[in-house]
């Protein structure tokens, strides 16, 4: 186990323990969405890293980056960055959402913490004729 | 008053995160990290890194991965945003009313002055990013997401401006029916959905390059950048 | 006549991105965008859906052959599933028609659509990153899906539903993605197949921490024990038609996700039956615990929830026993979910449209006499889902008794014998209760189109029930696709 695999694979998992902490230990449910976006930030950092070659450069062929016409061997794997590209809008999605409908929580019982909501009994009250 | 610590209180949580954590580094530890991979000869990227500038034109490989031989994913990841910021539009609209409607503060000189000069030139910037998506790092996700940056300085500094939501609703539409669109023309030609039919156009390294490509950035860009001005939209408050 | 699959995606697609454009116009033109959607998926699943007794029907995107093209890999089994699928999306829409429409009934069609779209494409795509994709659009619907309220809901347990599944979901979601990216690691590709046919080389430790991220990740939105908390919060917060997608298809999508990885990517590559075994005991536990819980829920729609959480460890447990009649059993029970879940919630919302938030059992009380069209669905529909003939269940559990018993797991026959018991129980009760009529019954006539789809679905049940010959052949083929790795990688390659 070299060096740099110590310091990016475990810094990563160091997020990851982060995130997955805050998700199952949190009661406010913003800080629960935190840690969801730790994670996301984590596995996108961890698909970047699956894919880095040491010694090599950017996939751009052509023009400043002085990658000739024969890019094998000089670039990184662009597939994770792809994967990673898609994740990122993935994770706003996702983030955005999950952020909308805890305010809409908010808004609703006025906290925001998940287990302050007991189940209760049954409502018996019809509403309507 | 019984004080557990944070520690205490968490323990199974930090069990369990420490746990999942751990084996995930064992597991890529034994993947490896930096080095080529002994059967390189074997993997997807090969072809990609090897043939992807002839094959779809585009200098820019990753470009190359996202929009044409990964194209489907694309438009996928096209539809998620999608349904993400219809879905925000919808959801607020069904939060309760704040009786108070409150007003942003009136933007300080400097922050109206800045705004006006630094706003063009921040949309201008998003386009160029997504019109050179094949060309340079960026794309179409990247300028739109600049867009629509500009779109929100644009309400800090003017509150008192409703935002064209009819203009980009519609905008937002046409852009994704041209991903599909280009996507079918694919399928007309030969086949096969999303294949880049004029990949041979113009030189390498041009502006005019890369086929379809651009153009499905351009249509990602301008899709991406009116979604997201919505999305800014209807977290400002006011009713669609 | 077969018909490109890729078009399963691409209709609902340009359906989804036309209707914006159309709402600025009429919203009540757009409204039927979806339906259309719908429609054109279900035409395209008809014509290619012969075909699939011949093997899988396939397809590639992009211009490049797999795997450096995304293909897309329509086996028997997942075109069972999208075609299940597609079903009960149209029986959710079709329900609503010429109902009262919130002002978000748009939105709320649309997204039926798209959470199908997103199983559809989960259970036809060959690459496993593009499956990634697809779980992700049928999340986000599922979101926004389980945010919509019931009309009479004055508790916010909509936003709860939606607030809790958004995190776990999305946590889920990453998981998965993790273990896509230790397997891209290993083995250099994201095309299923061929993933498959590498995984000789993988390392044993690799493989299993994969299988354990695919485990949760999937294991989360399949509504697998410990797993499923979440699911609860959204049956008991959403619209019928909500909890009937979350049941029938998104937690079906993630069952296939984890069945096709576990059995065909990673399986192999650990020795012994270390994956079975924890899929079949994960399965017979989440059994007994939804049944047990549903059991004990006061509340109609946790109980049906409870109950489709039985149902996805019934069907998990049923799939690893590993043996043909396993497969056999596992598909018969899915169809027959598919069919009466959908129903039971769907009469169940009419009969307690008057509660707000929670529904007690004693809504159903004398429904035999409020709504008689209703009352006698509903009891077909949960005699269907204990197993009494004639259903696809009844077979389903015949194979599935059969099955374990011929591969000597008594435990496991004790333990289907003993959920069924408790199932025979709780739903028992309703039909005691429907049956109970007293002198306060009141009037509370089915709607025509909710009418007509329950009769649909009760006329599917018999007819498979009485008739499952035809599907005979195809289950065959579900049956080697699943047990045996080299019939997929087979179908893969183009």
């Amino acid at each position: 186990m070299n060096g740099h695999e110590l310091v990016f694979y475990g810094g990563i998992m160091a997020l990851l323990a982060v995130g997955i902490w805050a998700v199952l230990s949190r009661r406010n449910l913003i800080k629960a969405i935190m840690g969801l976006a730790i994670i996301e930030t984590a596995v996108n950092l961890l698909l970047v890293a699956v894919g880095y070659v040491s010694g090599r450069s950017a996939p751009i062929v052509g023009g400043d980056t002085g990658i000739g016409s024969s890019p094998v061997g000089g670039v990184v794997d662009p597939v994770p960055q792809a994967l990673v590209l898609t994740a990122i809008v993935i994770s706003l999605a996702t983030t955005a959402l999950a952020l909308v409908a805890a305010i809409g929580y908010y808004k609703h019982t006025g906290t925001l913490d998940l287990k302050s909501f007991s189940y209760g009994r049954t409502d018996e009250k019809e509403v309507r004729k | 008053m019984m004080e557990r610590s944070l520690l205490q209180r968490s323990l199974p949580a930090l069990a369990i995160s420490l746990l999942i954590a751990g084996t995930i580094f064992l597991a890529f530890v034994e993947v490896g990290f930096g080095e080529a991979k002994v059967d390189e000869k074997d993997s997807v990227s090969n072809r990609y890194i090897a043939n992807g500038t002839e094959e779809t034109g585009s200098s820019n490989l990753v470009t190359s991965v996202v929009v044409n031989y990964r194209g489907f994913d694309t438009l996928g990841e096209v539809t998620v945003l999608f349904l993400a910021a219809t879905g925000v539009g919808a959801l607020i609209s069904m939060l309760p009313d704040d009786k108070k409607k409150r007003k942003g503060p009136a933007p300080s000189l400097i922050m109206a002055y800045g705004g006006a000069v630094t706003i063009p030139l921040i949309a201008l910037f998003g386009v160029y990013v997504f019109l050179h998506g094949h060309l340079s790092p960026g794309g179409g996700f990247q300028g739109g997401v600049i867009i629509a940056t500009a779109f929100l300085l644009f309400l800090i500094i003017r509150p008192d401006r409703s935002t064209p939501h009819g203009a980009l609703s519609l905008f937002e539409s046409l852009a994704g029916l041209s991903f599909v669109g280009l996507g079918l023309i694919g399928l007309a030609v030969s086949g096969i959905f999303l294949d880049n039919v004029i990949a041979g156009f113009g030189n390498l390294g041009d502006l005019v390059s890369g086929g379809l490509l651009p153009l499905i950035y351009i249509a990602i860009g301008v899709k991406v950048g009116s979604e997201l001005s919505g999305v800014v939209h209807s977290m400002r408050g006011d009713a669609p | 006549m077969t018909v490109d699959p890729v078009l399963l995606i691409v209709i609902p697609l340009a359906a989804a991105f036309l209707v914006p454009l159309t709402s600025l116009f009429s919203k009540a033109i757009a409204r039927w965008i979806p339906l259309l959607g719908l429609l054109g998926m279900a035409l395209v699943i008809g014509l290619d859906f012969g075909d699939l007794y011949d093997g899988a029907v396939t397809s590639t995107t992009g211009g490049f052959d797999p795997p450096w093209g995304i293909s897309i890999v329509m086996t028997p089994f997942g075109g069972l599933l999208a075609a299940g699928m597609i079903g009960v999306a149209l029986y959710v829409l079709l329900s609503g028609v010429g109902g009262r429409d919130g002002k978000n009934g748009v939105v709320y069609s649309t997204m039926v659509m798209m959470a199908t779209t997103g199983g559809v494409g989960m259970v036809i795509t060959g690459d496993l990153f593009n499956m990634f994709v697809f779980l992700e659009i049928t999340s986000i619907a599922g979101v926004v899906l389980a945010a919509m309220p019931r009309d009479n809901d004055r508790k916010g347990l909509n936003w709860r539903g939606a607030a809790v599944y958004a995190v776990v979901g999305g946590v889920a979601s990453f998981l998965v993605l993790a273990g896509i990216g230790l397997l891209y690691g290993a083995t250099s590709t994201l095309n299923i197949a061929q993933m498959a046919s590498r995984v000789g080389d993988m390392d044993a430790f690799v493989a299993g921490t994969a299988f354990l991220l695919m485990l949760i990740g999937f294991g989360i939105e399949a509504e697998l024990f410990p797993l499923n908390g979440w699911a609860v919060e959204v049956y008991r917060g959403s619209r019928w038609g909500t909890s009937s997608i979350f049941s029938t298809v998104i937690g079906k999508a993630g069952l296939f996700a984890l069945l096709r990885m576990s059995f065909i990517v990673i399986g192999p590559a650990i020795k012994g039956d270390f994956v079975m075994d924890i899929l079949l005991w994960g399965g017979a536990a989440t059994y007994l615990f939804g049944e047990a819980a549903a059991f004990t829920s006061r509340d109609m729609y946790r109980m049906l929830g409870y109950s489709s959480i039985g149902v996805f460890g019934l069907l998990t447990a049923s799939f690893s026993i590993g043996t043909g009649d396993g497969v056999r059993a596992g598909v018969l029970l899915i169809i027959g979910h598919m069919l009466a879940k959908p129903l039971l919630f769907s009469m169940m919302a009419h009969a307690g449209r008057r509660y707000s938030g929670d529904v007690p059992l004693k809504a159903l009380r004398g429904m035999i006499r409020s709504s008689p069209a209703g009352a006698l669905m509903m009891t077909v529909g949960i005699l269907a889902l204990i197993g009494m003939p004639p259903s696809p269940t009844f077979w389903g559990k015949y194979f599935l008794f059969s099955g374990a018993g011929s591969s000597e797991q008594w435990v496991l026959v004790g333990i289907l014998v003993v959920g069924t018991v408790i199932e025979a129980g709780y739903l028992g009760r309703l039909i005691f209760n429907i049956f109970d009529v007293r002198k306060d019954t009141r009037e509370n006539g089915l709607p025509l189109a909710r009418g007509i789809m329950g009769a649909v679905a009760v006329f599917m049940i018999f007819l498979i029930g009485v008739m499952p010959g035809p599907l005979h052949d195809i289950i065959e083929l579900v049956i080697r696709e699943l047990l045996q790795p080299l019939t997929y990688i087979r179908w893969g390659v183009i």
